[in-house]
């Protein structure tokens, strides 16, 4: 099997779970779009991407999302024209002052990205929801003027050069002096947050340009006069991150606490990140900075598909790096890749298998000092293909027909949130014909179980959906729990998708076997005994249940025949307003977002990896065998 | 029963039915006032007759939601209190003839004291004509009322005995007396709550919301983050719907999951609950009081395609079991769950567990 046509199944597309426009007029359209979507989808796709991909075939979007550059620049560009609007919203690329005008009804201290709903969310849903895969493949190569940009010219002005290019058209008429402008709007920002929180006027932008102007002249503090910093303004959440920024400049550790929201027990994490290629250097590969704006975007998550776009990415790069005078490729390679590894840590912070991956990348660079470049290169290619293939691709295949094994007739199998590699264990056991039912649980914020359920429903598998809060409701008629794993730790703890302890304890509870699908690439010899010194915090925002920011989800209505047993909000929760909007106002209140959460090793029966049924203590054991690679 | 009395009773079976009246707290009102009335505004002069009249009405009112068990504890106390009111004039009227007597029939049947003696239960002995009983019953049924309306007040003050400084407690959706106990503690001390948001109906957000504004420092995790956070906390404070005979919870959904993650991480589980949802009932099955919903909440119909491939389900309730509560703490102060027998022993008459007519 071909590895990249693999990774289409690790390709997640939220696209799909965006959702619906505010108001209620619109309602009407949003629950009619899905079935205009299935009937017409061809037509659609081609109005997603009209000249990047032809075919809107799973293969086509498999090359279209793995390889992003092989978009044809020119002629993505002037095709893209008409809908650059809606494509610029939905990637964040809108211009400084488009986000800060959203984001002003929130008093600045929110993160735009919500605030962009409307018509791009709608569109992006009838985009989105004809076929997953489909729908996915549109959203990186509509990336296409962005990375495709740079591709063509040089590697090494990469880094700026995306900005030019997503933004240039849109911004006309203050395009001379863009960089002092967003400098001063930030400038701007931070006098008007010192003043007060309360909402900023609008003003358009020609009124805040002048404004802009004239603050420009006063003497500027913490910022340097960056330019790739000017384009941290067109990135959702680049607006929080500013203020952040600027509290922090001026010592407002006060501030900086009210904006943050930080919970005192998850201090020592890092407070949730966002696409934000201000943070990137100048000189990183297009292919590693696509990668990662997907990745801290959750338009890739998932550790094995995180894993491969980062191999992938970095192939690429490899193949376009150009050897500096004085020095060979394996000598140089691992400073030039450097930056890169670091940048996707600030994008989103490192996944366990990224880490693996990346780790096994550099001992084979290490091993190889003394080759030629072009063999090399080719070598290293070679070696990250057969990583892919080896670690990833067959050690899936292996662990499903393993799992095939585990899996009879009349059996009722729950799972949690959506694993790629349970998904396809639990599709290869329809194919196979197995008569099994299968329980899909899901939580929020992002739903995820939902993309498992679609597809599981549409192969025809007999399926239930609950929430988390359902799971004692909906365990006493399961008889097997099928888990995914995003690491699994040296003490055997199961660190994976945050929700999953209660689901595994729920079944050890009532002695129903718990396995867990897990590859061996994903083994960190880290230990961890709770889910404190080591997670991931995401953007507390998504908890917010206003229409903006449902992921797709309708629960996040209000329901009055629900909330009717205790009365009182069931009003103003039925107009749709979510509980928590402005949230931030309230001193004393805090969200939480946690990503992850740490399953201990006492409620997992079985892991399930490509060499074979091991208990999760087993883990060191397994490691031992990779020895020489994990000490690099 | 009189014809005004029974449009009385009309009206608040449809309410029930249609789920326009639900909460155990506005159901246990209602049926109160309900009973009040209908005690004193129909006929009747023997004990067995006004018995089975609210038995009657009773029955209509447990028949219309099953799930709100608050309703037939209400009227298994107003029975009681008739019960014990007629045991009180019998009693008085007997000690006038024999003082011997006096204390056995003032008990309840099964207090220990009177184990070997003649049973009070036997409900014939009510049979006897009321002379100004209906005043006194009605008074009695009255102080039922005050209790109710008491009950945040008895359950709150005593918050202070057992919320600490800078504890971390935990709770899941909203519940009025969870809610005043945690304002009342902060107003002594200072701790942090961390509420889980119970989707889909989100009333722990609301009820972190309303914590906020009471100055009490509330974060709102996702449901998905209560055992990963469970380890920090000190201290685990539920609400719910109803309490069974076994200490059992009916509570609602996600309550089992963080009741359970709370046993793992060796987490006390403190209910604050009314003694009104305290019912004599015992779950013969953990679905045997639950209700499910709408779910919509679930799975909108936005993935109308979806919806028709798949089963949803949105349960209500949560059953938990009583080994995972450490402690009730009622109106009447703090109880294991294995005491709960003893306060329903003193509160509802064995005769009224069912609601069978009598012969």
């Amino acid at each position: 099997m071909d590895p990249k046509k693999k990774t289409v199944g690790f390709v997640p597309d939220h696209d799909a779970d965006t959702t619906t426009s505010p108001g209620g007029s619109n309602n009407t359209s949003t629950v009619n779009s899905p079935v205009s979507a299935f009937s017409n989808t061809p037509d659609l796709s081609s109005t997603t991407n009209n000249s990047t991909t032809s075919t809107p075939n799973p293969a086509g979007s498999a090359a279209a999302s793995s390889q992003p550059r092989s978009i044809n620049t020119s002629g993505a560009r002037s095709s893209y024209e008409p809908m650059k609007s809606s494509y610029e919203e939905q990637w964040g690329l809108t211009p400084p002052s488009r986000s800060q005008k959203t984001a002003s009804p929130r008093d600045g201290s929110g993160f735009p990205a919500k605030d962009q709903g409307g018509s791009n969310k709608k569109e992006n849903k009838i985009k989105a929801s004809g076929l997953g895969i489909q729908a996915n493949a549109g959203s990186p190569s509509t990336d296409g003027p962005q990375t495709s940009n740079s591709t063509s010219s040089a590697p090494p002005s990469a880094g700026g050069a995306p900005s030019s290019g997503g933004k240039g058209g849109s911004q006309k008429p203050t395009a001379p002096s863009q960089k002092s402008m967003t400098k001063a709007e930030r400038r701007e920002l931070q006098e008007k947050q010192k003043a007060e929180k309360a909402a900023r006027v609008s003003a358009g932008l020609p009124a805040s340009g002048k404004k802009a102007a004239q603050v420009l002249n006063q003497p500027n503090s913490g910022f340097s006069p960056n330019p790739s910093k000017s384009l941290a303004t067109s990135f959702p959440g680049a607006e929080a991150e500013k203020a952040i920024a600027a509290a922090e400049s001026t010592g407002q550790a006060r501030r900086r606490e009210k904006l943050t929201k930080e919970i005192g027990l998850f201090a020592h994490l890092d407070p949730p990140k966002f696409a934000n290629t201000a943070l990137a250097p100048k000189d990183l590969h297009p292919a590693v900075v696509h990668a990662g704006l997907q990745m801290a975007q959750f338009k890739i998550c998932g550790a094995n598909a995180r894993c491969v776009a980062t191999l992938n990415a970095f192939r690429k790069a490899i193949q376009d790096y150009q050897t500096p005078p004085n020095t060979t490729l394996s000598r140089h390679i691992q400073t030039y890749l450097n930056p890169h590894i670091s940048y996707l840590v600030t994008c989103r912070p490192m996944a366990v298998s990224m880490g693996n991956a990346i780790r096994y990348l550099k001992y084979e660079i290490g091993k190889n000092l003394e080759l030629p470049d072009e063999d090399a290169r080719a070598l290293f290619v070679e070696k990250i293909d057969n990583f892919i293939r080896d670690r990833i691709t067959m050690a899936d295949q292996v662990i499903t027909s393993l799992g095939l094994q585990k899996i009879q007739d009349g059996d009722v199998i729950l799972t949690y949130a959506r694993s790629s590699v349970v998904q396809g264990l639990l599709l290869a056991a329809h194919a196979k014909g197995i008569k099994f039912k299968v329980i899909v649980v899901d939580s929020r914020p992002r739903f995820e179980g939902k993309q498992l359920l679609r597809a599981l429903a549409s192969a025809g598998v007999p399926c239930t959906y609950v929430l988390l809060t359902a799971i004692g409701h909906v365990m006493r008629e399961v008889n097997k729990v099928i888990l995914g794993a995003h690491s699994l730790l040296s003490n055997g703890a199961l660190y994976s998708r945050a929700g999953t302890a209660v689901v595994a304890m729920s079944a050890h509870e009532r002695k129903i076997p718990v396995i867990v699908c897990c590859e061996t690439y994903k083994f960190s010899e880290r230990v961890q005994l709770d889910s404190f010194v080591q997670n991931e915090i995401g953007n507390p925002d998504e908890l917010v249940n206003d229409q903006s920011n449902n992921f797709g989800h309708s629960s996040t209505r209000g329901h009055p025949s629900v909330r009717g047993a205790n009365g009182g909000d069931a009003a103003s929760a039925a107009a749709g307003a979510g509980v928590l909007t402005g949230w931030r106002e309230s001193r004393d209140l805090k969200l939480l977002n946690l990503l992850y959460d740490l399953t201990p090793s006492e409620f997992v029966t079985v892991v399930i990896t490509e060499v074979g049924l091991i208990p999760c203590t087993s883990v060191p054991v397994i490691l031992r065998e990779f020895l020489p690679m994990m000490q690099q | 029963m009189s014809k005004g009395t029974n449009d009385l009773v009309d009206i608040l079976v449809a309410k029930l039915k249609r789920r326009q009246l639900v909460g155990s707290s506005a159901v246990a009102q209602a049926t109160l006032k309900l009973l009040i009335v209908v005690i004193s505004k129909n006929n009747w002069s023997k004990a067995n007759d006004l018995l089975n009249l609210v038995r009657s009405v009773g029955q209509r009112l447990i028949e219309a939601n099953l799930t709100e068990l608050a309703i037939g504890n209400i009227v298994r106390r107003v029975l009681h209190v008739i019960r014990e009111e007629f045991r009180d004039a019998e009693a008085s009227s007997k000690s006038d003839d024999n003082s011997e007597f006096q204390s056995a029939p003032l008990t309840t049947s099964s207090s220990m004291y009177n184990l070997l003696s003649e049973t009070g239960s036997d409900d014939k002995e009510f049979t006897h004509a009321s002379s100004n009983l209906r005043s006194d019953i009605i008074q009695e049924v009255r102080d039922i009322r005050i209790e109710l309306d008491t009950i945040y007040e008895n359950i709150k003050n005593q918050a202070t005995n057992h919320i600490h400084s800078n504890e971390i407690i935990m709770t899941i959706g909203r519940s009025r007396t969870v809610e005043e106990f945690l304002k009342m503690a902060s107003s002594k001390r200072k701790f942090h709550v961390l509420v889980a948001e119970t989707a889909p109906s989100y009333l722990g957000q609301e009820m972190a919301l309303e914590l906020s504004k009471a100055g009490v420092e509330a974060t709102i995790i996702p449901d998905s983050a209560v055992f990963a956070v469970m380890s920090r906390v000190n201290k685990v404070i539920l609400g719910t719907h109803a309490v069974l005979a076994n200490g059992g919870l009916v509570a609602i959904s996600g309550t089992h999951m963080m009741a359970a993650a709370a046993k793992h991480h060796s987490i006390p589980v403190v209910v604050c609950t009314g003694l009104y949802k305290l019912s004599p009932l015992y779950p013969h099955d953990e679905d045997s009081f639950n209700v499910v919903t709408n779910p919509d909440a679930v799975l909108g119909f936005e993935d109308g395609d979806l919806m028709e491939k798949v089963t949803v389900t949105n349960p209500y309730y949560d059953y938990v079991s009583p080994e995972f509560v450490n402690l009730f703490i009622t109106n009447q102060g703090g109880h294991p769950p294995s005491y709960l027998y003893r306060l329903i022993v003193e509160n509802y008459d064995p005769n009224d567990h069912s609601f069978d007519p009598l012969a």
